[in-house]
């Protein structure tokens, strides 16, 4: 899972550096424009000036009103396209060009007093220095201009070297990111096959335990037997889910399920020892809840493991008397199925492995066509596609409802409970389904 | 007397060597060169001073200052033909420029102050090629 998420991290982040590289690059292009611009009007200052001085010249040989007004207009530009220049000199914080312009706006102001004015005015009256005059003004107001394109070259420049820095810091910044993401995307996926694999192992271990001790049905007198198990899906591990139909007798069956807490080999070795112990001790003794009381002791003293605990129903079938005695050590999943409904079979002691309790034996007449179901908590614990879980109200409602052969109500239920879960198991299910039919007379 | 003619124009020449020469070692500009003047700052007109010290005060001064000298020098025409006599190298250092520039000593052999000599900057100076 880690690695998928590794990935969408890695790509988001690509993503945004590119996005961000993006803006980077907009507002790069964004101030070199303005720079650019403010380049420019710098050289329209110039040709102003220059306009003014030969428009007045102009008018000094000619009189012809027309220059006069030229220098009018040259002028108010010269103030406009100044403002705008210093404007943008202001905005890229070029703050020694501003000096020059402001040393460049006095000088021109100057000019227009000393020289343009009084020559406009009285252009019979020109001085004899006039022409040097002039000279000094341009050769000053030019220096100026000379100086400040040094300067808004320098800062475009210094602009273009920050942004590439800028740059090297990004790639190399997200470089290293994605190869940080990258190894520990390895990493993890490399610790995940190696746990994938011991779960596999397990899994495969536990398997051949439960094919080993599973238990097949065997035909009892006046009875059809159904049985059914599901494995929790691959991904999970494997419980230790358990049933047992065991013939004591001509008329005598044991019938036996059970659910033991945890999971993998331990619990699959478990339900071993349970299936075996809990035969050796019905062979001698027909009192289920004998049988648990011993088995509970038995339990006790074999395993060690404080978090290991055994919910289980143990009932002794008289085939011919058609009667269940049973004894359930905290294990509700169980139901008789009768033509007035389905009755959920009362548990009659703790958990094993908890506490020394006597469990007692309830008996359970059942008539021709009734059915015992048993099965594990993958039935009561069943959730549907949100998350709700079918309890034991919803259990009875899909027993009532399911097909009255054992076999096939046995395969409709694990069908139901994989449909129920969107064919996803979550945890192991065993169910047993034993209808009674009306005894055969004995024969003659 | 032959002799101390020679000797004196031996001096005259170890003079011209070691007053000048060396000075327009480093320079662009050789003394002799025949060159036009033409401003290379907007306006073609050059100004041509009476003393390296005030063209360096015009390069280096205010407004103010600039206004003042005025008087001290001739506004040669742009154009105008001129002999290098001399040159100092990297005097000037103009206010709103970097880097510095040669002062040079001129003849010019054109226009309105025909004959008179005076000092300018290098960069105000182009050489000629052909004959003047």
């Amino acid at each position: 899972m880690f690695g998928p998420i590794a990935l969408g991290i890695a790509l988001a982040f690509a993503i945004q550096g590119s996005f961000q590289a993006r803006a980077e690059i907009a507002a790069t292009f964004d101030r070199e424009t303005r720079i650019q611009q403010a380049q420019l009007t710098i050289e329209e200052l110039l040709r102003l000036q220059i306009d003014q001085e030969n428009s007045v010249r102009g008018y000094t040989i000619t009189r012809d009103p027309f220059y006069a007004q030229e220098y009018q207009a040259s002028a108010q530009q010269f103030e406009q396209k100044e403002s705008t220049v210093r404007q943008a000199l202001k905005d890229q914080g070029v703050d020694q060009a501003l000096a020059g312009l402001d040393d460049y706006d006095r000088t021109q102001q100057s000019w227009r007093k000393n020289v343009a004015q009084p020559l406009l005015a009285h252009p019979d009256s020109v001085p004899a220095d006039l022409e040097k005059r002039n000279k000094a003004y341009s050769d000053y107001e030019n220096s100026i201009v000379d100086e400040m394109r040094g300067l808004v070259e320098q800062k475009s420049q210094q602009l273009i070297r920050d942004t590439l820095a800028q740059f090297n810091y990004t790639i190399i910044g997200r470089s290293a990111w994605l190869v940080l993401f990258a190894l520990l995307a390895m990493l993890f996926n490399a610790f995940s096959s190696r746990a994938r694999k011991q779960l596999d192992e397990e899994r495969a271990t536990t398997a051949i335990l439960e094919r080993a001790y599973i238990s097949r049905v065997v035909p009892l007198p006046n009875c059809d037997v159904g049985s059914a198990y599901a494995s929790a899906d691959q991904a999970l591990a494997v419980g230790g889910d358990l049933f047992d139909v065991y013939r004591l007798s001509e008329s005598l069956a044991l019938v036996l399920i059970a659910d033991v807490s945890g999971k993998g080999v331990d619990a699959a070795v478990l339900t071993a020892f349970i299936k075996f112990t809990i035969r050796a001790i019905a062979l001698r003794r027909r009192e289920p809840g004998a049988i648990l009381a011993e088995f509970n002791t038995a339990f006790a003293q074999t395993v060690d493991n404080p978090y290991l605990f055994v919910s289980m129903l143990v009932g002794v079938l008289d085939t011919e008397a058609l009667v269940l005695r049973y004894a359930s050590a905290g294990h509700d999943s169980a139901f008789v199925r009768r033509s007035s409904g389905v009755q959920q079979l009362a548990v009659t002691g703790p958990v094993l492995g908890v506490m020394e309790e006597p469990f007692g034996t309830q008996a359970v007449h059942l008539e021709p066509g009734d059915t015992i179901v048993l099965a594990t908590d993958g039935l009561t614990e069943a959730r549907d596609r949100r998350g709700k879980q079918l309890r034991e109200k919803g259990a009875m409602e899909l027993i009532e409802r399911a097909d009255p052969q054992p076999q096939r109500m046995c395969d409709e239920l694990v069908a139901r409970i994989r449909a129920l879960g969107r064919n996803r198991m979550r945890d192991d299910l065993a169910i047993i389904a034993i209808r009674v039919r009306e005894p055969e007379a004995p024969n003659a | 007397m032959r002799r101390r003619i020679l000797a004196a124009c031996a001096c005259v020449v170890a003079l011209l060597v070691l007053g000048i020469a060396p000075a327009s070692a480093n320079c662009g500009l050789r003394t002799g060169s025949r060159v036009a003047l033409y401003g290379s700052f907007g306006d073609p007109d050059v100004f041509v001073w009476e003393s390296r010290f005030r063209l360096e005060s015009y390069q280096t001064g205010s407004f103010d200052i600039d206004q003042s000298l005025l008087p001290h020098a001739r506004l040669a025409s742009p154009g105008t033909r001129a002999l290098v006599l001399a040159c100092v190298p990297r005097y000037v250092h103009p206010k709103y420029r970097s880097t510095l520039d040669d002062a040079v000593l001129i003849k010019l052999l054109g226009g309105k102050y025909r004959g008179q000599t005076g000092w300018v900057m290098a960069s105000d100076l182009r050489v000629m090629l052909g004959r003047l």
